[in-house]
């Protein structure tokens, strides 16, 4: 995989609601993206399409050109092997050792016996992998610790360095600075944008704070209720656009009398 | 989370409901009361009852440290030594029990959880699986050990393996609904999270769903093995040498003080268990 994606006319549908509606997208290998819009406009399903966690109600979703909708179980495994998540509530399993944690990140490539092995007994090489990983995100010593132990910071980082334990080509962040505070959110967009200039990833990353975004993406698509209304560079992004994309809904806008 | 819990509690609905239950259960008390014809006068006992009481408990304090009774064959152990034997095989009643036990109750609580299957592909076999073993918990459990036994004795006669199969049928039912409910309990973001970066179904549940449940299942293990040791010594009462077998061959002589004594031995015993349990629980961080 290379880690490019192409949405055609994909609608998502669950029961009567609709959270994507015709959208056309093509994210190039490498490339930097930030999703934006208020929320519920669609960017965790968008995100979920592209792993294969969602299905295309309508159109096409394809990666590296193969149709998702016609994947086999095993090369679905294969791709989201392919593909690290990090979600806002870090889904960590919190009583076992940072280190068990980012050698999970290994099991899409990994048959039953070695994954029993990463977490009874380790190869010291992927030990080293593991500790080299959490060094570049800034929490080395942590690596025997065990999670619930650590800051609320600390753990994010445990859950980047299983993304990124991966070894993905893509890496998909949803909303991963909803809950935290300023400073540690610019830190963690940084982190995370700087680690997949560094590794060649394609980076999608849905994100509520636009300033972060406009900082940190060279690619804002901005989403509102399901449909893409902008899709171009920050400096592309006008008042009218912006206006467009926080559009408050009628009821919000009577009552702040506007 | 937390508002919406705050709702719930706040909430009339809920409440109304809860005090409904509530004022059913009293009602339902009162009529089983009426219709037993339970006379709470008649707990007060008779002459000869009260004579009786004062005996036993009266032994408390006083429980016997030898042998009661005259004219003893000279070849009888000691009563520590007959109490240590009991105990000790009471304490192998209930261990060999819980092996089995605990085996089933894992089959059962894996299979009978809904975490392994959903949130993946699906399919009826995960549905179908989860029913089974939960009928098959209710099944068990809901024939008391003491019901097993009297059934298995029919079969194999006052064997040991008649008590540890009596034991262990109730108890892997017993621990098979509760390790389902544990593992259904468990937090299921880091399983999503653990699918999504491909791995298998069996490597999402045992690393990502199992952990976190781990923890409580050990404790509950060691819970079940403390009823484990007084349904031990209950059996002794079908002619098991367990302590209950003791006890209750005292209290047909009327030494009321070797009563006490074996009574004592099993209270330590429980407390042992539960002071080890304790520790155990402190260890695994809990």
């Amino acid at each position: 995989m290379t880690g490019r994606f192409a949405l055609a006319d994909v609608t998502v549908r669950y029961g009567s609601q609709t959270a994507l509606r015709a959208v056309t997208l093509t994210i190039r290998a490498a490339e930097r993206i930030a999703l934006v819009g208020p929320s519920g406009a669609g960017k965790t399903t968008l995100l979920r399409l592209l792993n294969g966690s969602a299905r295309a109600t309508a159109g096409r979703v394809s990666a590296d050109g193969r149709d998702l909708a016609g994947l086999a179980r095993a090369d679905l495994r294969r791709l989201r092997a392919a593909i690290g998540v990090v979600h806002q509530d870090l889904r960590l399993v919190d009583n076992l050792r940072v280190s068990q944690n980012v050698l999970a990140g290994g099991f899409g490539r990994q048959g039953f016996w070695g994954s029993v092995r990463a977490m009874v007994r380790p190869r010291r090489q992927d030990l080293a992998r593991a500790h080299a990983i959490l060094e570049r995100v800034g929490i080395g010593e942590a690596l025997f610790q065990r999670v619930d132990r650590l800051s609320g910071g600390q753990q994010q980082r445990v859950a980047i360095a299983r993304a990124l334990y991966q070894e993905p080509h893509v890496l998909l962040a949803d909303e991963p600075v909803a809950s935290v505070d300023p400073a540690r959110a610019r830190d963690t967009v940084a982190l995370l944008t700087d680690v997949c200039r560094e590794r060649e990833l394609t980076l999608v990353m849905s994100l509520h704070n636009l300033d972060l975004a406009r900082e940190f993406f060279p690619r804002l698509v901005g989403l509102r209720e399901g449909a893409v209304i902008f899709d171009g560079p920050p400096a592309a992004l006008g008042g009218e656009s912006y206006r467009d994309l926080y559009r408050l809904p009628p009821l919000a806008r009577s009552l702040d009398g506007t | 989370m937390a508002p919406e819990r705050a709702l719930v509690v706040r909430g009339s609905g809920p409440g109304g409901a809860r005090l409904a239950v509530f004022l059913l259960l009293a009602a339902a008390g009162l009529w089983a009361a009426l219709v037993l014809d339970l006379d709470p006068r008649r707990l007060w006992p008779g002459r000869e009852g009260w004579q009786l009481g004062a005996e036993f408990f009266g032994r408390a304090l006083r429980p016997a440290l030898a042998r009661e009774g005259a004219d003893l064959p000279p070849d009888l152990p000691p009563l520590w030594w007959q109490a240590t034997r009991a105990a000790w095989r009471t304490v192998s009643f209930a261990a060999a029990a819980m092996l089995p036990a605990l085996a089933g109750g894992l089959l059962l609580g894996f299979g009978g959880a809904t975490a392994w299957w959903a949130g993946g592909r699906r399919s009826w076999l995960g549905p179908a699986v989860t029913a089974a073993c939960r009928l098959a918990s209710v099944g068990l459990r809901s024939v008391h050990e003491l019901l097993w036994a009297v059934l298995l004795l029919a079969v194999f006669g006052v064997t040991p393996l008649a008590a540890v199969v009596a034991l262990a049928l109730p108890y892997a039912g017993t621990l098979g609904k509760i390790f389902a409910e544990l593992i259904d309990e468990a937090p299921r973001g880091p399983a999503g999270a653990l699918r999504d970066a491909g791995a298998l179904p069996v490597q999402v549940f045992l690393f990502g769903l199992l952990p976190r449940a781990l923890p409580d299942m050990t404790a509950y293990s060691l819970y079940r093995f403390e009823c484990a040791l007084r349904s031990a010594a209950v059996l002794g009462f079908f002619g098991f040498p367990t302590l209950g077998y003791y006890i209750s061959a005292s209290f047909e002589n009327l030494y009321y003080g070797e009563v006490w004594f074996y009574l004592y031995v099993l209270l330590a015993l429980v407390a042992g268990v539960d002071w080890w349990s304790g520790a155990i629980r402190r260890r695994l961080g809990r």
